[in-house]
């Protein structure tokens, strides 16, 4: 690794921009991952800034159970986003589909549809879990 | 709240379509539930609006009772709630649309044609609601005994 790709390497890991999706979530977790951005828990400390865009965003916090409806959709917003991407699932439901599972509009968890790099369960997910999970997900990539 | 009372809602509609109705029940105050043959609906939620001051229809539920579907359309009359009942076999599940009426029946009567496999007469082709758009054919969740193996056979 040279000093230029350990340069865009830092500065990757310094600036996670991420991209909140709803998936079929109940939304508790989708209000826990908006509480996580908030000043009392500032997750900006660690450069993770909420982007309105798939296009801007390096990691996917998706939330909930994946609804069949919003598979295809889901398919296509994460490969709208630029490499390298991460997904991460917060909540029970986006990472099995929990008590959805088996329901007639529901296909299951998260990574049936795109691979998943962290899982943060919880129904719902405490800001202090997806912090928790952000940096186990941020120093498995300084790796 | 209003001016009728559920016993002159009873008569009017009784003065109106005689023994068309059936199985009166005045359960409680402001709750009145009738059997309305499947041919008469539109014409009794007609009246209802025209006659008996009915501007709102709150919604409509449907169930499957084993040997035939049972649709009850809530009609708001100003203070009591007007439950028609409507019965069709389950091998012969059409029944009129109210959606000329009420507009805001269009997505409660999708819901019946998805979830229930009813067929309502007169509805406008639509997509589907709220299945998903790809959802296989004559599958209905809301069905007795219906599985997702059904309609996903690869999934189990």
């Amino acid at each position: 690794m040279n000093v230029f790709d350990k340069l865009v390497n830092w500065s990757r890991i310094k600036s996670p921009w991420i991209l909140h999706f709803n998936s079929g979530a109940c939304n508790a977790c989708d209000i826990e991952v908006l509480d996580a951005l908030t000043p009392r828990f500032d997750l900006e400390r660690f450069g993770i800034l909420l982007k309105a865009t798939p296009r801007h965003a390096d990691v996917m916090v998706a939330c909930g159970a994946v609804t069949r409806q919003v598979a295809c959709r889901m398919e296509r917003i994460f490969n709208q986003m630029a490499e390298p991407k991460f997904v991460v699932a917060v909540g029970t439901c986006a990472c099995t589909g929990g008590v959805f599972n088996g329901c007639y509009n529901v296909l299951g968890g998260v990574d049936k549809i795109i691979p998943v790099s962290a899982y943060i369960p919880g129904c719902p997910v405490r800001p202090e879990a997806i912090i928790d999970g952000v940096v186990k997900l941020l120093s498995s990539l300084k790796q | 709240m209003g001016g009728r009372t559920e016993e002159s809602i009873k008569e009017a509609l009784e003065k109106r379509f005689g023994t068309l109705l059936s199985n009166w029940v005045i359960q409680r105050k402001r709750r009145i539930y009738v059997d309305v043959p499947r041919e008469s609906l539109a014409m009794v939620v007609d009246f209802a609006r025209k006659e008996l001051g009915c501007d709102h229809l709150v919604t409509i539920t449907g169930l499957d009772a084993g040997e035939s579907l049972e649709f009850i359309y809530h009609l708001f009359l100003q203070g009591p709630i007007l439950s028609l009942k409507v019965k069709v076999p389950l091998s012969d599940p059409r029944v009129q649309t109210i959606t000329p009426m009420f507009l805001g029946a269009e997505p409660y009567e999708r819901e019946l044609e998805d979830m229930l496999g009813a067929k309502v007469e007169g509805l406008p082709p639509g997509r589907h609601y709220p299945l998903p758009d790809e959802w296989p054919q004559g599958q209905h969740p809301l069905r007795k005994g219906w599985k997702v193996s059904d309609a996903y056979p690869e999934e189990v």
